[in-house]
């Protein structure tokens, strides 16, 4: 089992919540809120929520596969 | 999945539970304080509750059983911590790479005000999950003012200022999620947004208009069973309210509300019980292997526990943990492999 490459656009926008989707996983969508908020206030630079992001995906894999092949489709 | 893989809590005597722990078992442990007390020195740490909710039968307060969780089929290691409410924060610094920490914090303390308003700021808090509650008592004699406990069993010091936490290790084919189950939803009817971080509000924004929200309750009659709940990428978080207070005009939470989220009150239930087994149904009976599970003594209270059953069992807490404070919410720790 494996997550899409890094270097896919969509990671980008599911940290800057352009993609409408909501994850099934608890931690995820905690992740996703953090986000929201601290790339609005600038704590956090993009590219360091989608390496967080994309480690907690990989330790998740078996929870989040089902919500990452709905986003990304084929990978 | 079959109920043989969740391994619900176990209500036990006292004498079943110090032979789990001269067995050297790595436990996590509810009750009251007396017989917590007469534990020996050993791998565990405890806070208390009395209140049980059980699997086939109906729920009750015991003062004399302790709810027992047993984490040692799936650790390799563990330590337990206990900290101050000023050191908390590095709770996560004490994290094995892979695994859990299981943290008990007393209620209405000041290390539960702070974490509440702090943990969503802990550095690395979302590595490994941190699972937990809020440890309680008897409401009658709460009322009265007897206090929650917490005790480390390296140390067996009985604390009501502090919390303690159990760090767990994985092996490395293994990763510990927690997942929570929350039968309330958002009405979305009226949207209130507060001006700073808070437990107690008085005047805040509803609808974009500056309101008093205690007026606005009263004239509304919205009730204090339904909590408010926000929406976090996805997962409804609830804040329970506490009470109304008059003389101030004021309403106190038992959580805080956060200054850029929207708040809306939880649309009515007709039926906990039903609703929260239907979606305990649809989720956590699905879980591979589940190991933990909580569950709140307001739904305890409003979904009658005591006289209704919701298929999995565990001590009821004045709050829960999972990363943040939450409330009114079911909560729980599955493994993956």
């Amino acid at each position: 089992m494996k997550i899409p490459p890094k270097n896919r656009p969509e990671w980008l926008q599911i940290v800057n919540q352009e993609i409408d989707y909501k994850f099934q996983n608890f931690v995820l969508q905690m992740k996703c809120a953090e986000f929201s908020k601290k790339i609005k206030n600038g704590s956090i630079s993009q590219t360091q929520a989608v390496d967080e992001f994309y480690s907690l995906c990989e330790k998740y894999i078996l929870a989040v596969n089902v919500d990452l092949q709905k986003i990304f489709k084929t990978y | 999945m079959s109920s043989e893989k969740i391994n619900d809590n176990k209500i036990m005597s006292v004498s079943e539970t110090v032979a789990l722990i001269e067995k050297g078992k790595t436990l996590v442990i509810f009750g009251e304080e007396s017989q917590i007390s007469s534990l020996p020195i050993g791998n565990w740490i405890a806070g208390t509750s009395p209140y049980f909710y059980i699997k086939n039968e109906n729920g009750r307060m015991d003062k004399t059983s302790l709810m027992v969780s047993d984490f040692s089929d799936y650790v390799i290691a563990s330590k337990s911590e206990t900290y101050t409410a000023d050191n908390l924060a590095k709770i996560t610094e004490n994290n094995y790479e892979n695994g859990f920490t299981f943290l008990i914090i007393p209620a209405l303390k000041p290390i539960h005000l702070k974490f509440a308003l702090e943990s969503p700021e802990y550095k690395n808090l979302f590595d490994n999950p941190l699972i937990g509650v809020i440890a309680g008592v008897d409401l009658t004699e709460f009322a009265a003012g007897r206090v929650s406990k917490i005790i480390n069993g390296k140390d067996k010091k009985v604390l009501e200022n502090e919390a303690v936490a159990l760090h767990c290790q994985l092996p490395n084919h293994q990763v510990a999620r927690m997942e929570i189950i929350n039968a309330f939803e958002p009405s979305k009817k009226h949207i209130i947004e507060v001006f700073e971080d808070t437990f107690t509000i008085t005047d805040c924004l509803i609808d974009g208009k500056k309101t008093n929200l205690y007026d606005f309750m009263m004239a509304n009659n919205m009730d204090l069973v339904h909590p408010l709940v926000c929406d976090y990428s996805g997962a409804t978080i609830n804040v329970s309210f506490q009470r109304l207070d008059e003389a101030s005009k004021s309403v106190i939470f038992y959580a805080p509300l956060f200054k850029g989220k929207q708040y809306s009150q939880a649309k009515k239930l007709d039926n906990y019980a039903d609703i929260f087994n239907t979606k305990i149904k649809t989720k956590a009976t699905l879980e591979p292997s589940l190991i933990y599970n909580c569950n709140c003594i307001l739904n305890y209270l409003y979904a009658d526990l005591e006289h209704n059953q919701i298929g999995f069992t565990g001590a009821a807490a004045f709050g829960e943990i999972g990363y943040n404070l939450l409330n009114q919410t079911f909560t729980y720790l599955s493994i993956d492999e």
